[in-house]
């Protein structure tokens, strides 16, 4: 029996340490990359060869064309970037899209980001974050991707002999799997990790390649159509595809104990009046289904209210209401309008910076 | 922690800001010696389908010589085919099909008994019998 | 011509409101500061507009689903809804049945889908005929989109 529950915190504790959420560098060796000394960053180099697919060959793809007009971008935006946006193949001589990957993840975060913070000043940061995720996720951009009608280039170069396809209708699909990836045989209902996949397993959740890979083409086209076309069009293809997005942050929120945060928030507002909690009307104890309203005030001013089938339910809602107010909270500018973003033209600060989450 | 998170994506919403045809594929599938495909046939002899794919540019064409009575297959970015029959039609009927079927989001048809369908909350709320001043309550 | 919309597209114009004589057109815009500043940077703001004079109440983002094909439009169009009776805030309202003149808001939509309703049949009996005559019934249906939604 001892030796059963020693076993197990073994194993427990094996769990732990096996699982390495921190980033360990590493020098990928696709890349072929030499370098005089490790030290010396300068003298980094890669030796892999890779070309960009010419323009000629980027016209003949339909898939790609089709993509291009889809998403009505500018003329300006070259197909073979588009291209190379959708490759995120180390191996096979075109050029990745790592470098537009990074600058999109960028461009969408800034954007993002001052979108959230312009609007909602008072979000709690463990929102925020979410927030930020719900908006750029790898979820929510593998579903961009899947509504843009990126389709993955899944079969092999035996398959598309034998089906005749054109050799350049894979330059407009995303590319991502090996040769050896596609030619595995898949049994329906049954997804083997893969490495990549393992690692970012919770609980029965992981975040999958093509998920990642169409996140990582979203991101990719973005950093593309600024490299094209600069920053305005970029703000506003990110805010046409992205921010008009619905975002249900009503639902992002759990409290654990509202009326304690919201006494500590009270506290920190200054609040002159104590905050108190109210009924204000009833439909009678006795009735068949009693029905409570309640409100949450400080002094005469309502904070919040909520209706609850018992005392404690509409105390709990009307907290829980002044709380969402307070913390949903967006600011206007002195014309009614929502407040300007840093990036607007003729941009004034008129919003407000929040005071910082309360501590329980 | 005062307060959690509970993680959840944003909903599309497809035609704010920007708009994406839904069908991003259309495949066409026609047999070269059945009378039921003169009609495709004829649509890709006189060059009528070229004009319509140039029209619809964010589509991608593809047509695919079979036995067999000629099919168009609708692809839509919610991971839908939608196969129609094109035997034995006018090439304008064949048109009609194309045209009509390529602006469809590839839902499944569904009868709306109502006007308007929102995700928003309510601007006005719901009305309350509470909210009245206690004299004008009504009283059992 | 269609009385409610006007295609914004510039390659294809639509019939404007203006030339039947919208009251409103001629009206002066009326000062609307109260309402918007009552809705939240016109995030809690309706409007009721009507199309063939049918009224539809839709906030930013609403889905109208029209059971009829309307006329000269294609999927991915924007139109400008030109015939508002009713701006409303959770405060306020301001209401003019003969319509809003148009430069107090936008009130925009896109044709986001042309489909159909499910198919169902429908029977006719006539008179001494003892068999029902069945009718296919497959009707269009178009989808508008709200696309913006806002007191100038």
């Amino acid at each position: 029996m001892i030796k059963g529950t020693i076993h197990q915190t073994w194993s427990r504790s094996l769990g732990v340490v096996s699982r390495r959420s921190y980033h360990v560098p590493s020098i990928n060796k696709a890349l072929k990359t030499e370098y005089d000394t490790i030290n010396d960053y300068g003298s980094y180099k890669n030796n892999v060869f890779t070309h960009r697919l010419p323009e000629s060959t980027a016209q003949q793809s339909p898939s790609l064309v089709a993509l291009h007009s889809r998403l009505n971008l500018p003329s300006k935006y070259s197909l073979s970037t588009l291209s190379q946006a959708l490759n995120l193949n180390i191996n096979d001589g075109l050029v990745n899209n790592f470098g537009l990957n990074t600058l999109g993840k960028n461009l969408l975060s800034y954007y993002v980001s001052e979108h959230l913070l312009v609007k909602y000043p008072r979000l709690p940061m463990p929102i925020h974050n979410v927030a930020v995720d719900s908006l750029m996720g790898h979820e929510t951009l593998h579903e961009i991707g899947k509504i843009w009608g990126i389709q993955v280039d899944s079969s092999t170069k035996l398959d598309k002999y034998l089906s005749q396809e054109s050799e350049f209708i894979k330059y407009g699909k995303l590319r991502f799997l090996s040769e050896q990836q596609k030619g595995e045989v898949k049994e329906s209902g049954v997804h083997e990790l893969s490495s990549q996949e393992s690692k970012t397993k919770i609980d029965s959740s992981f975040i999958s390649d093509e998920a990642q890979a169409y996140a990582s083409a979203v991101r990719s086209i973005i950093g593309g159509l600024y490299t094209h076309t600069g920053e305005e069009a970029t703000k506003k293809f990110i805010q046409d595809h992205i921010l008009s997005r619905k975002l249900p942050l009503e639902e992002m929120f759990q409290f654990n104990q509202p009326t304690r945060e919201l006494v500590r928030l009270c506290d920190k507002l200054n609040f002159a009046e104590p905050l108190e909690i109210r009924l204000i009307a009833e439909t009678g104890r006795l009735s068949a289904h009693a029905i409570y309203v309640a409100g949450a005030f400080c002094g005469t001013e309502k904070l919040g209210e909520g209706i609850g089938s018992s005392i404690a339910e509409a105390k709990t809602r009307s907290v829980v209401n002044a709380l969402m107010s307070y913390y949903l909270y967006s600011p206007l500018d002195s014309e009614g309008n929502a407040a300007k973003v840093p990036s607007d033209k003729d941009y004034k600060f008129e919003g407000i910076v929040g005071l910082g989450d309360v501590s329980i | 922690m005062p307060v959690k998170a509970i993680a959840k994506t944003s909903i599309a919403r497809n035609g704010i800001g920007a708009y994406i045809v839904p069908c991003h594929r259309i495949s066409l599938q026609y047999c070269n010696w059945g009378g039921s495909s003169t009609g495709l046939r004829e649509l890709l002899k006189t060059g009528r389908l070229d004009k319509l794919a140039s029209e619809k540019k964010g589509i991608f064409f593809d047509i695919n010589k079979k036995n067999g009575h000629p099919t168009a297959s609708f692809h839509y970015n919610n991971d839908t085919i939608k196969t129609v029959e094109i035997a034995n039609l006018k090439p304008s009927e064949i048109l009609a099909k194309i045209d009509e079927h390529s602006q469809r989001s590839g839902n499944d048809l569904f009868k709306f008994n109502h006007k308007v369908l929102s995700i928003n909350d309510s601007v006005r709320g719901i009305w309350s019998p509470l909210h009245t001043p206690k004299s004008h309550r009504h009283k059992i | 011509m269609i009385r409610g919309f006007m295609g914004l597209n510039a390659q294809r114009s639509f019939s404007s409101m203006s030339r039947l004589g919208n009251a409103a057109v001629r009206s002066a815009v009326p000062d609307l500061h109260t309402l918007k500043i009552s809705t939240n940077g016109s995030n809690h703001l309706y409007a009721i507009f009507k199309l063939h004079n049918m009224p539809y109440m839709v906030t930013k983002g609403d889905r109208v689903y029209l059971p009829f094909k309307l006329k000269n439009v294609q999927v991915g169009d924007k139109l400008k809804l030109n015939d508002v009776t009713t701006l409303g805030s959770p405060e306020f309202t301001y209401n003019d049945n003969k319509g809003i003149p148009q430069d107090a808001y936008e009130l925009t939509a896109s044709v986001v889908e042309i489909t159909r309703e499910p198919y169902y049949e429908v029977y006719r009996k006539k008179q001494r005929c003892r068999r029902l005559k069945t009718f296919p019934v497959e009707p269009f249906q178009t989808v508008l989109m709200v696309d913006e939604l806002k007191v100038n």
